[in-house]
């Protein structure tokens, strides 16, 4: 479990990036973020792999304070940041997602399987002997992710993974994470700007200022518009439509689907 | 007025990389328009809009700006990017300047302008991007938040006084009110009548602002028309390759129920009217 108890940090003296900050993620769990720019989020993600540790308050992953032992959060916690070309070593896919298991000493022939078998599930096996920086934006964040998961990290921090894509590729790269974590055990903190991408996630946590300000749903999270505006977080089309029919809906917020609303209209 | 008349474009002609960008596209932007362009990556967007100014020229075609061949050898492209003011994408990223007031001061001063016009342009530029223009010309560019970087690097090119501003994928990595916020900024300048083109991947924002719709698809014009036959007249959006926004799946499922039903740029505006009238 990632556990984050009365959690304060500043980059500058009495400035709070994040304030007071309380909440928790188990094994298994997906959960999401979301909060306009400059709210915190990287600044959590960051507090959350041991990067950046608590001026007061504590981290805890699986029951490791990250002030006592930063090195082992990372290796527990894998993170994936917004710009994909920051984050390449290798010249090509493979050596790329190699490298990190290289690090972590893993066997050579464990470490070709393994590539082989998330490249294959992302659907970037075909880029193995390419170039990161030849490949579209969608699959340079593939290449990225797949290198963390190979890692086979406890818990996965997502920070704007979708933020600079277009938003054909920004569905499927959401779809696919979405899926992939959920067949596995992994724990996810997916992070995000964007109101629409959370819909389907049943525990979200919206943060303002450092700040949390809500945690629920999106039926909860969503239905105060009010709320969200003055946070700057855009309620989703979707969810508008969704609030203005649910009387003749039998469904919740979470398993929305464009066809079912559709359908009603 | 811009006119593009069966303009092609090749990159690295010659070489094994060579590819075309651009197929024998003609287009009109006339004025005070605001016309979106859309496509996929790599659909020959920012290529186009870089014929606008003469920043590239046409291997063929013409690129005609108020009359004037903007590729004719005898073309002052000077007297065209007064005309054409182009916004890249991320320009923040070419921030140079130590203040916010030098950054923009850039154009207007390398075109011969100086003293209190100078102050004058800058200054409205800037409060056209809603600063306060006393309080944010000395900062330094580089420590503003994000969105206020964009609006700099968008006032910079206003203060050259443009009649037409391109911006290439102007909201492009802005959170809700950042967008919002430049949203309602471009509109404001097209009322003043400023003729606008943006390219952009989100459609919500096309069917909100967007008069006319040109959409690219491997570097051929697919659709060129008013937005409301793009999003509703035939399925454009997808022949682009593009995802047809929620409210845009809705309109088109209430249309087909109603042959009358209002073109509607913005979910509030299409729940007043179901509310209304239709429930
Ligand atoms: N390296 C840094 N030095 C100083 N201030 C920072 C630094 N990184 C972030 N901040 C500030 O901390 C706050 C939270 O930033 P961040 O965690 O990056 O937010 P988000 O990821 O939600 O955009 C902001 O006010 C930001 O300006
Ligand atoms: N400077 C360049 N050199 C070589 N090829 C380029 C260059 N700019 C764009 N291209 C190619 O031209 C095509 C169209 O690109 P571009 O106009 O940037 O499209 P878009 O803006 O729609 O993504 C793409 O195949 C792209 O790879
Ligand atoms: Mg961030
Ligand atoms: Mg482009």
């Amino acid at each position: 479990m990632i556990r984050f108890e009365s959690v304060y940090f500043a980059y500058e003296k009495e400035k709070w990036a994040v304030e007071n900050l309380n909440f928790k993620i188990k094994k298994g769990e997906f959960v999401a973020l979301l909060g306009s720019n400059g709210s915190g989020k990287s600044t959590i993600a960051r507090l959350t792999d041991g990067l950046l540790l608590p001026n007061k308050g504590n981290v805890f992953v699986d029951g490791i304070n990250s002030k006592d032992s930063p090195n082992i959060l990372k290796s527990k916690v894998g993170i994936v940041f917004q710009n994909p070309d920051d984050q390449f070593v290798g010249t090509t896919v493979e050596e790329d997602i190699a490298f990190g298991l290289e690090n972590l000493n893993i066997e050579r022939k464990e470490a070709h399987r393994r590539v082989y078998e998330i490249t294959k599930r992302l659907g970037i096996f075909r880029y193995l002997k390419s170039s990161p920086s030849m490949l579209s934006g969608g699959e340079k964040q593939k290449v990225a992710i797949a290198g963390v998961l190979a890692m086979q990290p406890d818990y996965l921090v997502l920070d704007e993974i979708t933020a600079l894509l277009d938003p054909v590729s920004r569905k499927e790269i959401f779809n696919l994470v979405y899926t992939i974590v959920k067949e596995s055990n992994i724990g996810v903190l997916y992070i995000t700007h964007i109101s629409e991408e959370v819909l389907p996630v049943e525990r979200i946590i919206l943060v303002s200022n450092g700040k949390k300000i809500k945690e629920g749903g999106s039926e909860e999270i969503f239905s105060d518009y009010k709320l969200l505006e003055s946070v700057g977080v855009s309620v989703p089309a979707i969810f508008k439509v969704y609030s203005f029919l649910k009387n003749g809906l039998d469904v919740t917020s979470h398993e929305l689907s464009e066809s079912i609303l559709l359908n009603k209209l | 007025m811009i006119r593009l008349q069966e303009v092609s474009v090749t990159y690295d002609i010659g070489t094994i990389f060579q590819s075309t960008a651009l197929k024998s596209v003609s287009l009109e932007i006339r004025n005070g328009e605001i016309v979106s362009i859309v496509g996929r990556i790599g659909s020959g967007k920012s290529t186009l809009i870089q014929l606008f100014n003469g920043l590239i020229p046409p291997d063929s075609g013409e690129v005609i700006v108020d009359g004037i061949d903007v590729n004719a050898k005898n073309t002052d492209l000077k007297i065209i990017r007064r005309k054409v003011g182009l916004v890249f994408q991320y320009p923040e990223e070419q921030f140079f300047a130590e203040t916010v007031f030098d950054e923009v001061a850039f154009g207007p001063r390398n075109m011969g302008v100086s003293g209190n016009e100078l102050v004058q342009r800058v200054h409205y530029a800037l409060s056209d991007m809603g600063f306060n223009p006393e309080t944010v010309s000395n900062l330094s560019p580089f420590n503003l938040s994000g969105g206020e970087k964009r609006r700099v690097a968008i006032a910079s090119i206003i203060a050259m006084n443009p009649d037409t501003i391109v911006l290439d994928e102007p909201t492009s990595g802005l959170d809700y009110l950042n967008k919002k916020m430049l949203i309602s900024y471009l509109k404001r300048e097209n009322a003043k009548g400023e003729t606008l083109v943006f390219v952009t991947h989100n459609m919500e924002e096309v069917l909100e602002i967007a008069d006319r719709v040109i959409a690219m698809k491997k570097g051929e014009k697919i659709f060129d028309g008013s937005t409301e036959n793009f999003f509703f007249n035939g399925n454009f959006v997808e022949l682009a390759g593009l995802d047809a926004p929620f409210l845009v799946k809705a309109q088109r499922r209430l249309r087909k129920r109603y042959s009358n039903f209002p073109f509607c740029r913005t979910v509030d505006e299409f729940l007043k009217l179901l509310k209304e009238r239709y429930s």
